[in-house]
């Protein structure tokens, strides 16, 4: 009947207007998704040659639960499909159920040209202003993707595979001995795989909210009108859906005199180019002023040279300026990108859920923001699905029925750190570790394990504690992907938990490049940066304000507030005689809320600082959050202010930055 | 015959190292090198090198020699280990650089226990450059030496110069 009334390969390309975030969101999908599938045809047509690693199943794995997951929130619906059955098959295979040959390696070949004709669907959708069309006979493939593993399937698989796959050719009259070749297949199962019969167009975009109100009020919880939960009112969207469709029912009378939208293209750059530029720049700057402070130069008279090298000066800047934000980016994009998913899976769970983003201004290398997508995607379709509860359950323990996801990101101690918090119901220890037990992951039992231990567990491989497979999460392959790609920056993943109360996640990564607000403080010849996120307030040293204690060492008295009173000059080991202490002043810095006052001889001067990061095997460079470039050319430190609050204490405590909760 | 290998040759106190040319990057003359408190000892400072921030290595105090305040000869010799990781610059502070020389390998001995200074396992061999003997450092183990306590090792650690 679909094909019936439908016109394969393409559907009739309906009108959809499209806000610029999406076709964005469509943009970056296809690109993405199209880097993931290069991977996967490299794993192949290795696979062709000789048996693969497990690591390389995974990595097919992981490229179509990423796929997956991105399209189920684009709406992609038969990319989510194409994606969910692959995913399953190759589920079998990391878990060495069936080898990846024969009959499964077509499978996937075939799978991955399909994605491909699919994604480019998707593509010349967006660019057209077209809603993304269904293929009538996808099932077809699905059902053979579904069934690669069949013993019985035999040969006729592989036959019946070929013409679904090339079903975007003009070649309609094809398809229907597609669907008329694959006979020995029972018909239930092609009718369970082809899902329930396909919504309308117009069913489809009526179950999808104005834009206008949706886009630009995040603020807004984005209530899931869908929510089964009596008490949400399903509002606007329904009686607002209907406006969209009367606009659908004359294609082309508005549409088409706005033109053709471009998809926003991107070109990947090596990091490593990008980086030689940045260098080059830097000596181009050296030379630069050596020209202008050479005798010479500044012996000659000529306005109209003095004019050139204005230019050249001011060009040199200018360069500069471009290189350092051509690898700083905000990652507002990608919290922008977290809150739409937020709303999506909101609607699709039928939970109401709010993301309340904090930081979005934070500029983090550019490499990172990109990297940094998948995980807080996982990490997000994780809490929702699995950690938030159900209205009701929320109701009973008392807490407000829109849960809350809380996204921030900020600098912090020479790291960016991002947190994801839910108030959903806590990871469950037990839970947990029922799971390792059964699985032989943990020793004894594990009974000695702290919470922190336990929750790590999550990141296995392959460990899920949720009881359904679903489309959204629950094969246990988010958490892997998260650690994997945290490690991969050189960062940490902590997670703090209480149950019932809420989880946290709190990802810390290095800064290869970050820039910092700092101020320049100076100590004899030496100057220091101390980050001005940290700093309370900076003063001058009065002759009340300081007490020696025995026991405690130098205190100082602020306003009547009493502080541990540090010397920059002693911690760094400078000798020499220190200016009066009246001369001195004092930065109150603050850090893991604990406030400490840092006697330097002077506060210089405010500016931003790139920070450059120190290789440990120099020493003790914990104690610096990393070293920058002064306007002089110099080196200056930063002081790990971190660090400054430990020193203070009688003995060197371990910079845990997460303490966990107590054992229950 | 095998191809003389090149090294860079220069002096430390009265006697004269060389490092295989290859792992040379460039020659800086002297600039402000900034202290790195709570750094190992032999760890000079950091210096700008364009835009970047390396650590300057002094290899005087990683041998136990005394410390001398750098004088206009003294050069920062700039060595990256692995090609592809420029994390692994470092600078090395040295007295005075003298040339380029090759050497043929005939003339490189297995280093014997000769330097008053230097930790054996420190030096490839040593080799001849007209009447003169040069220790050729390895200079991947200095540098990846850890430990803390420089010229411990060393044979004449604390001698007299």
């Amino acid at each position: 009947m679909k094909s019936a009334d439908q016109a394969p390969p393409k559907t009739p390309a309906a009108k959809v207007q499209r806000d610029a975030e999406t076709i964005e969101l469509l943009g970056d999908f296809v690109t993405e998704s199209e880097d993931g599938l290069g991977r996967v045809d490299e794993i192949l047509l290795e696979a062709q040659r000789a048996a693969v690693s497990d690591e390389q199943v995974n990595e097919l794995f992981r490229v179509f639960h990423t796929i997956k997951g991105v399209s189920g929130f684009l709406e992609a619906h038969d990319v989510t499909r194409l994606a969910h059955v692959t995913e399953t098959l190759m589920d079998g295979a990391r878990s060495h159920r069936y080898g990846l040959d024969g009959k499964v390696l077509d499978a996937v070949f075939e799978a991955s040209a399909a994605m491909r004709t699919l994604l480019n669907e998707v593509r010349h959708a967006a660019q057209s202003d077209c809603a993304i069309p269904t293929d009538p006979e996808l099932h077809v493939l699905i059902h053979l993707i579904e069934h690669a593993t069949d013993p019985d399937a035999g040969g006729s698989a592989k036959a019946s595979l070929r013409p679904s796959a090339k079903r975007a050719e003009p070649l309609p009259s094809r398809a229907p001995r597609a669907a008329s070749r694959a006979p020995a297949a029972p018909s239930v199962p092609v009718k369970a795989s082809a899902g329930p019969p396909r919504p309308s167009l117009l069913e489809r975009l009526s179950a999808r909210p104005p834009k206008i109100t949706t886009a630009e009020a995040p603020s807004v919880a984005p209530a899931a009108p869908k929510a089964p939960s009596p008490a949400t009112p399903a509002v606007a969207p329904p009686a607002a859906a209907p406006a969209t469709p009367a606009a659908e029912a004359a294609p082309g009378a508005s549409g088409d005199s706005g033109g053709a939208v471009r998809l926003r293209e991107t070109v990947k750059v090596d990091l490593e180019r990008i980086d030689s530029v940045v260098e080059m720049i830097g000596e181009l700057l050296i030379v630069e002023s050596m020209v202008m402070s050479a005798g010479e130069i500044q012996g000659l008279a000529s306005p109209r040279i003095a004019n050139y090298l204005g230019q050249l000066t001011k060009i040199s800047r200018d360069l500069q300026g471009v290189a350092m934000r051509m690898r700083m980016i905000p990652v507002r994009g990608v919290f922008h990108r977290m809150a739409r998913l937020t709303r999506d899976l909101s609607r699709k769970t039928g939970k109401s859920v709010e993301l309340v983003q904090v930081g979005e201004a934070t500029e983090m290398d550019r490499s990172m923001v990109e990297r940094i997508e998948e995980p807080l995607v996982h990490m997000i379709r994780n809490a929702i699905d699995h950690a938030v509860e159900q209205a009701p359950e929320r109701a009973a323990q008392g807490k407000p029925e829109t849960a809350t996801i809380r996204l921030s990101a900020q600098h912090e101690a020479g790291a960016v750190t991002i947190e994801i918090s839910d108030d959903g119901r806590g990871l469950r220890r037990e839970a947990i570790l029922n799971k390792a037990r059964e699985r032989g992951l943990v020793k004894d039992n594990g009974e000695r394990l702290s919470d922190e231990e336990v929750f790590a567990l999550i990141f296995l491989p392959g460990f899920s504690t949720a009881a359904q497979v679903s489309e959204l999460s629950g094969r246990g392959v988010g958490m892997d992907v998260v650690k994997r790609s945290i490690e991969a920056m050189r960062g940490r993943v902590m997670i703090r938990s209480k149950p019932g109360v809420g989880t946290t996640f709190k990802l810390v990564l290095p800064l290869t490049l970050a820039i910092i607000d700092g101020m320049l403080v100076s100590c004899g010849p030496e100057t220091y940066i101390i980050p001005s996120l940290a700093i309370v307030e900076s003063l001058q040293m009065a002759p009340g304000m300081l007490r020696t204690v025995a026991s405690r060492g130098e205190l100082l008295n602020v306003r009547g507030e009493v502080l541990p009173l540090l010397r920059l000059r002693q911690l760094v080991g400078l000798s020499g005689a220190a200016p009066a202490a009246d001369q001195c002043r004092v930065v109150v810095v603050e850090s893991l809320g604990k406030k400490v006052g840092l006697v330097v001889d002077e506060v210089m001067t405010q500016q931003q600082i790139v920070i450059k990061p120190l290789s440990s095997h120099l020493g003790d460079t914990d104690f610096f959050a990393g070293a920058a470039i002064l306007a002089d050319g110099r080196v200056g430190l930063i002081l790990n202010v971190d660090r400054l609050g430990t020193a203070t204490a009688p003995s060197p405590r371990p910079r845990a930055l997460e303490a966990a909760p107590p054992s229950p | 015959m095998t191809t003389p290998a090149s090294y860079i040759t220069f002096k430390l106190g009265n006697e004269d190292y060389g490092i295989e040319l290859v792992k040379l990057r460039e020659l800086i003359g002297l600039l402000e090198i900034t202290r790195l408190p709570r750094a190992r000892p032999h760890i000079r400072g950091l210096i700008n090198l364009r835009g970047k921030v390396i650590p300057v290595v002094d290899l005087r105090i990683k041998f136990g020699m005394p410390p001398a305040e750098p004088t206009h000869q003294s050069v920062i010799m700039v060595v990256q280990l692995d090609a592809g990781n420029a994390g692994s610059t470092t600078g090395i502070l040295v007295d005075e650089v003298l040339e380029v020389r090759a050497i043929p390998k005939e003339e490189v001995e297995p280093a014997p226990n000769l330097s008053e200074h230097v930790d054996m396992s420190f030096i490839h061999g040593v080799g001849k450059v007209d009447t003169r003997v040069v220790f050729l450092l390895d200079i991947e183990r200095i540098l990846r030496d850890d430990s803390s306590e420089p010229g411990r090792s060393a044979l004449g650690a604390g001698l007299p110069c």
